[in-house]
């Protein structure tokens, strides 16, 4: 029981920072109908700026601040300069731009701050444990990334859900021809809902790099994993991208833990290690599979037309 | 509020205003009415493909033999990945999972001939007469089940989903211990058995793959030529229409999918045979995208388009990487110049076709 | 005797009914004209009866057989052929290839993969043929691109039969001609229906009542009247929704 809570909450701390990269993607999406591979780009930029910037302060406030607004900027000027000359193109064209941005980005950090891996180190008031359960200590950097996860998808929920700049976005979403109309100024908007996905990368890039080791092309496995959400939950579903997030890092984090267990039962232990391992890897793939043979629009996309 | 007829209407006209500046894009060729001018571009490319070993050879830069029997594979998979891209406008992001289906066949194959083990019960062979046969026919089973998924989706999620299948191939790749995992394993003490020759010398060998990839450039000639490739083509410029014509599409696409998968996988396997070495890097996201900007930057729906790429990116790579690490920068920077500036590639460019209207 | 006829369908999008309990049929050797003005769904039903559109309820027969479940490209394996209202021709193709797409559709060649597809001398035969008939022999060899817009329709017709079709759904074939060419056209529609039933959608009032055998008329996803041209032409129904649609347009 301690196992499967202590699991459980490691799976919603992937699925939250899951989720701060997708949430952007998929507004993205949504809005400009642009496919973006170097959303992880964006997601490598916040871990970078915040590992340069942490290690010269010391100070993970500052750390955080810096790697999330390095990313919002990076994101606005890739939008200003690259970006919009793609969203009348077709989605090949796209794919190949931002690609091209994807290897750019990945030798440009190696310019920058060299190949050796960087990092960004827990902050002092975080690494500790809390006591969640009976018997079990909990790490509260990892609670505080659930705890930054629900604010920044809730403050997301409420900028699109009740603010004049979120009923353009919706707007936006549904009939984009009409933003025109409404005298919206929407390169404007469009550059403001890119930076505001830039940023959310950012931050999950910084909230995350504890976990990882900061080098080249550290984001991408995360923006692969986005897509994985984004075909379970839907396209431009921000709904299908909470639940698809959610989803996916618990069965993920499930999958690692107790696949190996399962087949200690019938084969020798490293072999289970192995074999379990190598399943548990394809476990959310498996999802995707089951969802694209059941609902190939996605849980929460909309049917054909 | 309008009405529905209406609005239909409308969504039907933007759709088919979409579809159109789509396939002006990809009829680098045009029809059949069109010139002879690919097909000479094609024999001129082989050619000169075919005589370059000599030439360097005699200049005295024989290291660059490898390079080109790496022009000749890569650029078997990036025209194979022009077929489905190209000509079936279906954008496959996740085609090095085929690649490296096809390295993991060939390399397992000789992995375990080199340590006298079985796999699955079968013998292990350096044989590449059965080694490559054997990667195209995973590689198109593969093929079947990865495209017989993502083909259920359209347009932006079908990118998706192929790029999803490719990081799930890569990470089960990884997880193969046995073959060192994400290390990787080498297979130096294999030959390059090919029948009864031994193709360990380089510029055998660059023969070799260049026998194969001259029957695979007539092969699908012939195939995009066929009433088959014509029904691919259809699929492309308009799936509905196709189907109030009385086709299955998906049969068709998935068809041409699988083929494709099965030559990428054939090149994997003489990828491995080429550098005695088995690992994930195959079947990494970023070798997909390079696929891509070889056909892209080549030309698209010329399939000789995809060997021309991977010339211009070899030797791109060849002569700047004693002057910058970071010669991918510059890739990139390349890329977005064809993509924003000359989408038709280095075909267009070369059979000076008009540029697309955006 | 009926080949394609539907009862009871009904098609909803979200609360907004667009068929309402729709019974039709066409039979061979007629024309039959759908009539209505925008938005009474004349679209919706035909995507309906070609298969495009799954109905909520309500069953599609076709000599008698429920083709309710048939998806497109089997319904027009089994007869019922269909023409669009924004032409959808391959601009890619020429003519004749556009021609020649639409009958290996039906001939199971194509499967064929190291043929030259331009050498089978049968279909390229019936291509022409198929052309001859629609008045486009002199455009076979160019490409589609370059087609005048009612040529275009031209090459739709001719597409929509190599099927051989037992059943031809036409949406607004005539729709932005000129008024001779129209009348062609219409000559045209008129000549097929020796071949097959031919289930015409049609804003043209003069063309439909020179042209069909008979004429339905749909209002807001149902119909409401039915029968020769004279009989719709007096009915005080259909002359008071086409005249409150007159009025209408002039706001």
């Amino acid at each position: 029981m301690q196992l499967f809570v202590e699991q459980t909450l490691n799976g919603l701390q992937l699925g939250f920072t899951l989720l701060m990269v997708s949430a952007g993607l998929t507004l993205i999406f949504g809005i400009m109908n642009i496919i973006n591979l170097a959303h992880g780009s964006l997601f490598m930029v916040g871990a970078f700026v915040a590992a340069d910037v942490g290690g010269r302060t010391g100070n993970y406030a500052v750390a955080l601040l810096a790697g999330t607004a390095a990313a919002a900027v990076v994101g606005m000027f890739v939008e200003f300069v690259l970006i919009r000359r793609l969203y009348l193109r077709d989605h090949l064209d796209q794919v190949l731009a931002t690609f091209a941005l994807v290897l750019m980005a990945n030798e440009a950090v190696q310019m920058i701050w060299g190949t050796r891996p960087g990092g960004v180190s827990t902050p002092a008031f975080l690494d500790r444990t809390v006591t969640v359960f009976p018997g079990l200590p909990y790490p509260a950097y990892r609670l505080a990334i659930i705890a930054a996860g629900i604010a920044a998808i809730s403050s997301l929920y409420l900028l699109v859900d009740r603010t004049r700049i979120g009923m353009w976005i919706r707007a936006g979403t549904t009939h984009r021809e009409l933003l025109g109309a409404f005298g919206v100024n929407v390169r404007l908007l469009y550059t403001l809902v890119f930076a505001i996905g830039a940023g959310l990368a950012g931050f999950a890039g910084v909230v995350a790099s504890p976990f990882l080791s900061v080098e080249s092309g550290v984001g991408d496995n995360f923006l692969i994993l986005s897509f994985v959400v984004i075909v379970v939950g839907g396209i431009g579903s921000l709904k299908g991208a909470v639940y698809g997030s959610l989803l996916l890092g618990l069965v993920d984090t499930w999958a690692r833990t107790y696949l190996p267990l399962g087949f200690d039962g019938f084969l020798d232990a490293s072999t289970a290690a192995t074999v379990g391992a190598s399943v548990a890897s394809a476990s959310i793939y498996v999802v995707m599979i089951v969802v694209l043979v059941v609902k190939p629009n996605g849980l929460f996309g909309l049917p054909d037309g | 509020m309008a009405e529905p007829a209406a609005a239909e209407t409308r969504s039907r006209r933007s759709r088919s205003e979409r579809d159109r500046s789509e396939r002006d894009r990809f009829e680098v060729f045009g029809d059949r009415s069109a010139s002879r001018w690919p097909l000479v571009l094609t024999a001129v490319v082989m050619a000169a493909l075919a005589a370059a070993p000599v030439w360097v050879e005699a200049t005295d830069r024989g290291y660059l033999v490898t390079v080109l029997t790496r022009v000749v594979i890569f650029g078997l998979a990036a025209m194979s990945l022009d077929l489905v891209v190209g000509y079936g406008g279906m954008v496959s992001l996740g085609h090095a999972a085929f690649f490296g289906a096809g390295a993991y066949t060939a390399g397992a194959l000789t992995f375990h001939s080199l340590d006298g083990s079985a796999l699955l019960g079968i013998p292990g062979t350096d044989q590449a007469l059965i080694t490559w046969p054997a990667a195209a026919v995973i590689g198109g089973l593969l093929g079947v089940v990865i495209g017989g998924l993502s083909l259920r989706t359209r347009g932006v999620y079908f990118i998706m989903a192929t790029l999803a299948f490719n990081q799930m191939v890569y990470f089960l790749f990884n997880a193969l211990e046995i073959y060192g995992g994400d290390d990787g394993v080498g297979l130096f003490a294999a030959g390059r058995s090919i029948g009864p020759f031994d193709a360990s010398d380089d510029l055998v060998f660059f023969y070799v793959c260049f026998a194969v990839l001259t029957v695979s450039v007539v092969l699908l000639n012939l195939v995009v030529r066929s009433p088959f490739g014509r029904v691919v083509r259809g699929c492309r410029d308009n799936q509905a229409r196709m189907a109030a014509l009385g086709y299955q599409t998906y049969r068709y696409r998935l068809a041409a999918f699988a083929l494709s998968a099965s030559i990428t996988s054939l090149a994997g396997a003489m990828a491995v045979t080429e550098s005695q070495f088995l690992s994930p890097t195959y079947a990494e996201w970023s070798e997909s995208g390079e696929l891509l900007l070889m056909v892209i930057i080549g030309g698209l729906g010329s399939l000789i388009g995809g060997i021309i790429g991977a010339a211009a990116l070899f030797l791109l790579e060849e002569f700047s990487i004693d002057v910058t690490d970071n010669w991918q920068f510059f890739v990139g920077l390349g890329l977005l110049a064809v993509v924003l500036g000359a989408p038709r590639g280095l075909t267009g460019a070369l059979l000076g076709r008009e540029r697309r209207n955006v | 005797m009926s080949e394609l006829s539907c009862t009871g369908l009904r098609k909803a999008f979200g609360g907004l009914v667009v068929t309402n309990d729709l019974a039709l049929g066409v039979s061979s050797g007629e024309v039959h004209a759908l009539i209505g003005p925008n938005g009474a769904g004349k679209t919706t039903a035909l995507a309906q009866l070609s298969g495009e559109l799954r109905p909520d309820g309500g069953t599609v027969w076709l000599d008698g057989a429920d083709i309710t479940h048939l998806s497109l490209p089997l319904r027009v394996r089994a007869g019922v052929a269909r023409s669009y209202q924004i032409s959808s021709i391959f601009q890619g193709f020429t003519v004749a290839e556009n021609v020649e797409l639409a009958l290996q559709a039906t001939d199971r060649h194509s499967f064929r993969f190291f043929r030259p597809a331009a050498s089978n001398t049968a279909r390229v035969a019936r291509a022409s043929e198929l052309l001859d008939r629609v008045g486009l022999t002199a455009a076979a060899g160019i490409s589609a691109r370059r087609l005048a817009h009612g040529q275009t329709r031209q090459l739709e017709i001719a597409m929509a039969m190599a099927s051989r079709p037992k059943v031809l759904l036409l949406d607004e074939p005539m729709a932005g001609m000129a008024p001779d060419e129209a009348r062609r056209l219409a000559d045209l529609v008129r000549s097929l229906a020796s071949d097959t039933a031919v289930l015409l959608v049609e804003h043209d009032m003069d063309i439909v009542f020179s042209a069909a055998d008979r004429v339905s008329v749909l209002c807001e996803g149902a119909l409401i009247a039915s029968g020769d041209p004279d009989k719709i032409r007096a009915d005080p129904e259909v002359r008071r929704l086409y005249l409150r649609d007159d009025s209408e347009a002039e706001d």
